[in-house]
């Protein structure tokens, strides 16, 4: 268990630094797309592109971050209507139905990388759209694979309680 | 078929608990497997959805405003605003009520969160009321329903998110934000000054035009931010999100090297918190970018509007019964994934009856503002009760009186689309 809090913490903070990384970018790359057309008078053509790019990979990156500090918006409702084993099989199923949509879009990643690895951006001679599906594939899968790593350790508990009770 | 698919899928996926961004994307990936099969999963669609859903420059405004507004909320700039709020309008019956309020509009021009507002300025507000012996109910009932005016003056993140989920423009949307922000405001203060009279609460002396002008110099810096944005944005100077950005660049030198307000540790651990709001909120759209495609894939968008012109409502009456519908959905539903979800629903309705987008805009967020004050998910609501440290019911029992002042800005909101529409067709057209 111990082994798998250091896994989970490793993660939170490589992504948080990718996150904020790629953020820091984007904003820097707006305001020099306003600093280049009014005070240099030349405006730049990748600086738009560059930070929407960022943005897509600020989003997932920090999802993996979010999915991990279980901060994600719901609505719980249920929360109030189930306890015990029954809340432990419903965020088993909830977290199983999760990762089955994780797993279908970076499957759609995987397929969409190979198609645009080497296909350029707009405006980024230097920047291919399948680095964008490959980071995006790669954050969906570890979010996947955190979403198993609860499974498993819910499991464990509910068998260790069932053990403990007998129930 | 699909039209209840779509909707009774959604709805099981959110009561069981699923979060808003996965129950968005699993419903359209439900939907499909129910209609197509399970070898006829459009996996390439699915992943270019969730990818361009957020490869958006307008919404790129959303982080910016969120992390300008965050650092203008450190204690000492919200202390200045509320300073000069209380110079300004603290002689006026209903004394630290009105300076609440004007406080909040003030803020609201550098904030584009009513969650944001309520928790900053919220803050200095209930502790100056508490230090002049308002009674709490009163003091949490005005913070809480002055908050919610943040998001309709610019900046407003949910109106951000509506501009891009509609195609309209973000511009536009924000400008007209500022009368129907400022009626909110007027409303309120309407309200106070009656409750003050009723209960004699106690006013401030006037402190003469020295006091005024000194405080205004000392809050001047944070009270040009809603110049740079809305006067960048209106002159046609900055797109929404350059002022954004710029906001944020003029944030940090006014807090990190005018006032020293904040140090490098903690501009990181800002960027850290505006960081994992993006996201979860950026999740949430490109979700809903998959769910909107295949919405008007399937066509349902107008099925929606055959079924409702089949009903034969008058305008009056089918808007009436859009706020009411959005009031509910403002009970159990986040702002932003309310706006992702039913803008692609609930717009063309409302463009069938001649509403302007801009306007419906509006409407839909006031409408979404009123469900923040309101349990199971009244976010401003338990995040001011959590500030003033008091039950949640005490809390409701508080705003309670602030709905009126809120339902009539929404009437009137809805009714007069001038009073969206005059400042964007003065400005841009």
């Amino acid at each position: 268990m111990e082994s798998l809090r250091g896994i989970r913490r490793v993660v939170f903070f490589t992504f948080e630094i990718l996150a904020i990384s790629a953020f820091v970018i984007m904003l820097a790359s707006s305001v020099l797309q306003v600093f280049f057309r009014y005070i240099m008078d030349a405006p730049l053509q990748w600086t738009e592109e560059l930070a929407r790019l960022m943005c897509v990979l600020t989003t997932y990156f920090g999802g993996v971050v979010v999915l991990l500090a279980r901060e994600h918006i719901r609505v719980d409702i249920i929360d109030g209507f189930v306890s015990g084993r029954g809340a432990d099989i419903l965020a088993l199923v909830v977290d199983l139905m999760m990762a089955w949509f994780l797993l279908s879009v970076g499957y759609g990643c995987w397929l969409l990388m190979n198609a645009t690895w080497m296909t350029f951006t707009a405006t980024m001679d230097w920047f291919r759209m399948g680095h964008i599906y490959a980071a995006v594939g790669v954050s969906v899968l570890v979010m996947t694979l955190l979403l198993i790593l609860d499974m498993y350790d819910r499991a464990m508990r509910m068998v260790g309680r069932t053990r403990k009770t007998g129930v | 078929m699909i039209l209840s698919l779509f909707i009774g899928v959604l709805l099981l996926l959110f009561v069981i608990g699923i979060p808003a961004a996965f129950a968005l994307g699993l419903s359209a990936l439900i939907v499909t497997v129910f209609e197509r099969g399970i070898d006829a999963i459009p996996y390439t669609i699915l992943a270019q959805r969730m990818v361009y859903g957020v490869n958006s420059f307008p919404l790129l405004a959303i982080p910016f405003f969120i992390l300008a507004g965050k650092i203008m909320n450190t204690g000492g700039i919200t202390d200045r605003i509320f300073d000069f709020a209380a110079r300004l309008t603290g002689h006026m019956r209903g004394g630290l009520g009105q300076v609440n309020i004007a406080a909040s509009i003030i803020f609201s021009g550098m904030s584009g969160s009513a969650v944001a507002d309520a928790v900053g300025v919220g803050q200095v507000e209930i502790r100056a009321m508490r230090q002049a012996n308002y009674p709490d109910e009163f003091s949490v009932g005005v913070t809480a329903a002055s908050a919610t005016i943040g998001p309709i003056i610019p900046p407003s993140i949910p109106l951000i998110v509506y501009a891009v989920v509609a195609n309209a423009s973000a511009t536009a949307l924000l400008i007209a934000g500022i009368l129907p922000g400022l009626l909110m405001g007027a409303l309120m203060m309407l309200l106070v000054w009656w409750q003050a009279r009723r209960h004699n609460l106690p006013t401030q002396k006037w402190q003469g035009f020295k006091p005024l002008v000194s405080s205004f110099w000392r809050a001047l810096p944070p009270l040009v931010t809603p110049a740079i944005i809305i006067g960048g944005m209106m002159s046609g100077i900055f797109t929404p999100t350059e002022a954004a950005a710029i906001a944020v660049v003029y944030a940090v030198i006014i807090a990190m090297f005018v006032y020293r307000e904040i140090t490098l540790p903690q501009l990181v651990q800002i960027l850290r918190e505006t960081m994992r709001e993006t996201a979860v909120i950026m999740i949430i759209i490109a979700a809903a970018a998959l769910y909107g495609w295949l919405l008007v894939f399937t066509q349902i968008p107008q099925q929606l509007v055959s079924i409702v012109e089949g009903l034969n409502l008058s305008p009056f009456m089918l808007l009436l019964a859009i706020n009411v519908f959005l009031l509910i959905i403002g009970l159990f539903m986040e702002t932003n994934a309310a706006i992702t979800i039913f803008t692609p629903m609930l717009l063309p309705l409302a463009v069938a009856i001649g509403v302007d987008p801009v306007h419906f805009g509006i409407i839909m967020v006031l409408n979404l503002m009123i469900g923040l004050l309101t349990p199971p998910v009244g976010m401003v609501l338990f995040a001011v009760a959590k500030v003033a440290d008091v039950p949640i019911n005490r809390a409701l029992v508080a705003v309670a009186p602030f709905y009126v002042p809120l339902l009539i800005a929404l009437m009137l909101v809805t009714y007069f689309p001038q009073i969206s529409l005059v400042l964007p067709d003065l400005f841009l057209k």
